[in-house]
């Protein structure tokens, strides 16, 4: 699966942990992960937007919060460098230090314009060979 | 098991569920947020099992674990904490709050169903307690001669079998007397009941052989009053909420026409048309739970159970439930509790005969999830219901996928 990706994908994406959750979600899993990551794809737009909207209004709970959420999401897709990008937005809102929360909210972004093509690569992959196998 | 997942992220929540779901025999209630999970343990049946994320809106995982942990629960759950933290200092907060494991976030599929196995094996677990002692009476009576201690507390209770019957019964705290035991066919006077009892420690005959002898009862009158007196005993000992039991095999004396079968004493459930019918929600003004508004069934047939496994893996659901329309009895229940007046509503909908165009399926949108009701193929007069998370599902998939099981 991992030549599937290219170099720069492979630091944001965990591939061999993502390979432990296919295998941990049996049967279907790979059809489950496919929806999973277009819910995650198709949803971060909104979730980035609602986070700088937080942040210009200095609501640094808020940006904790949503930060700590957004990184569940990431940890369970194996999104490494989304993780270490939210859990700086966190430090940085709960120090209530805007620029390193909106520095943190950059990387964020830009690890994500990254692992969405490789996220969707790997569920494609992963999917297809489900396909074929049965 | 049943099996409460508290996550308000609904990708770690859908991936949490899929885990625990690919082990078989679970029943599976998703939550968004803490005050949720802790009313799960708050229903009639309280979930085995949370699977609590650390953070979440209304109360955290650590607080629901403190909360739960001070309800007075029959059993206690298995409180399973997911967190990204996972300092020292983090896992010793989680563990004083009253978890009993913690799991790092991401969770490995591998260590989560670890985790319910280990569950799954604690004293208790994935029985009620009226069952683990009908459960307990049934293993003894199998054991043929002996007894059965019963103990919770200080509360002890002996049930005493002979050739797999049972002989005799009694409980520590009961006030039982000889004029108890007989007063359902006889008086006596206290001087008799005193020479009754100075007989038998004299002779060293046993209570039973004296009444008789001396003309107190007949052998037909006593069968009577100890079938009473073994009844009322057992009801005692099925109401203990946590008792611990053990079967002691020795040989005892015993009578045919004084002792009884177990399930003497075990009711079946009554007629079906014994049974109240479902109130309609205009008919009581004050809230309802499911247990409330439908006779539960208490031990559900297999072919119910498994038909309800079918349906929780499907995609979105939160609960679906089994109901005889014309009865009010729920044949069977698994998930979340389900809103009795939106089900009887639906129900309702499908069991209207006098209706031009038979109506298949029922079908309701809220602000939050999709309710769908279909009449079953095989058991025409039993309606299934579920409920669907809106965020989860379309009501088009939902309808499709519990359409399939209803026709199956």
């Amino acid at each position: 699966m991992e030549e599937l990706l290219g170099l720069v994908a492979e630091e944001v994406v965990d591939v061999a942990a993502l390979d432990v959750l296919l295998r941990g979600l049996g049967e279907g899993g790979a059809a489950l992960l496919v929806e999973l990551v277009e819910q995650f794809v198709s949803e971060f737009p909104a979730t980035s937007a609602a986070l700088r909207e937080s942040l210009a209004a200095g609501a640094f709970e808020r940006v904790a919060a949503e930060a700590h959420r957004l990184r569940s999401s990431t940890g369970n897709l194996a999104v490494r460098a989304m993780s270490a990008a939210c859990q700086r937005v966190e430090q940085a809102a709960r120090a209530g230090d805007l620029a390193r929360a909106r520095d943190g909210l950059s990387a964020l972004e830009a690890a994500f314009a990254v692992a969405s093509g490789a996220l969707r690569s790997y569920a494609a992959s992963a999917h297809c060979r489900d396909c074929t196998e049965n | 098991m049943k099996v409460v997942i508290a996550e308000d992220n609904p990708i770690a929540q859908r991936l949490l569920a899929r885990t625990v779901a690919a082990v078989a025999g679970h029943d599976i209630i998703c939550v968004s947020d803490g005050v949720a999970a802790l009313a799960t343990c708050e229903a009639a049946v309280p979930p085995d099992v949370l699977v609590l994320d650390w953070e979440m809106p209304g109360l955290t995982g650590p607080e629901v674990c403190r909360r739960v942990r001070a309800l007075p629960l029959p059993i206690q759950p298995y409180l399973l904490l997911v967190t990204v933290r996972n300092s020292r200092k983090d896992v010793l907060a989680g563990l004083n709050a009253g978890a009993d494991d913690l799991l790092s976030k991401p969770i490995a599929p591998d260590l989560l169903v670890a985790r319910l196995r280990l569950a799954s094996r604690r004293p208790g677990q994935g029985t009620r307690p009226a069952e683990a002692i009908v459960q307990a009476l049934r293993e003894a009576k199998g054991e043929g001669d002996g007894e059965l201690l019963i103990r919770e507390r200080d509360v002890s209770g002996r049930v005493y079998f002979w050739r797999g019957k049972i002989g005799w019964a009694q409980v520590s705290n009961e006030s039982g007397s000889l004029v108890d035991l007989i007063s359902p066919v006889s008086q006596l006077d206290p001087e008799t009941v005193r020479a009754v009892i100075e007989e038998c420690q004299a002779s060293g005959a046993p209570l039973t052989d004296v009444l008789v002898q001396w003309g107190v009862l007949d052998r037909a009158q006593l069968r009577t009053c100890l079938r009473a007196w073994i009844q009322r005993k057992l009801e005692l000992l099925r109401g203990l909420s946590n008792a611990a039991t053990l079967f002691m095999p020795g040989t005892r004396e015993g009578a045919e026409d004084l002792s009884f079968e177990l399930d003497e004493f075990l009711a079946p459930d009554p007629p079906r048309s014994q049974r109240l019918s479902l109130p309609p929600p205009s008919a009581t003004s004050q809230p309802r739970s499911w247990s409330e508004a439908f006779v539960l069934t208490e031990v559900p047939h297999p072919e119910v159970t498994a038909l309800l496994d079918q349906c929780m893996p499907i995609s979105g659901i939160q609960a679906a439930a089994l109901v005889d329309p014309l009865t009010g009895i729920c044949l069977g229940h698994a998930g979340m509790d389900l809103n009795p007046d939106i089900a009887w509503a639906m129900i309702q909908n499908l069991s209207v005969v006098e209706r031009q165009e038979p109506t298949e399926s029922s079908l309701l949108s809220t602000a939050q999830h999709f309710h769908v009701a279909f009449g079953l193929q095989r058991a025409p007069r039993a309606i299934l219901y579920a409920v669907f998370d809106r965020g989860l599902t379309s009501l088009a998939s939902a309808w499709l996928e519990l359409r399939s099981k209803a026709l199956s």
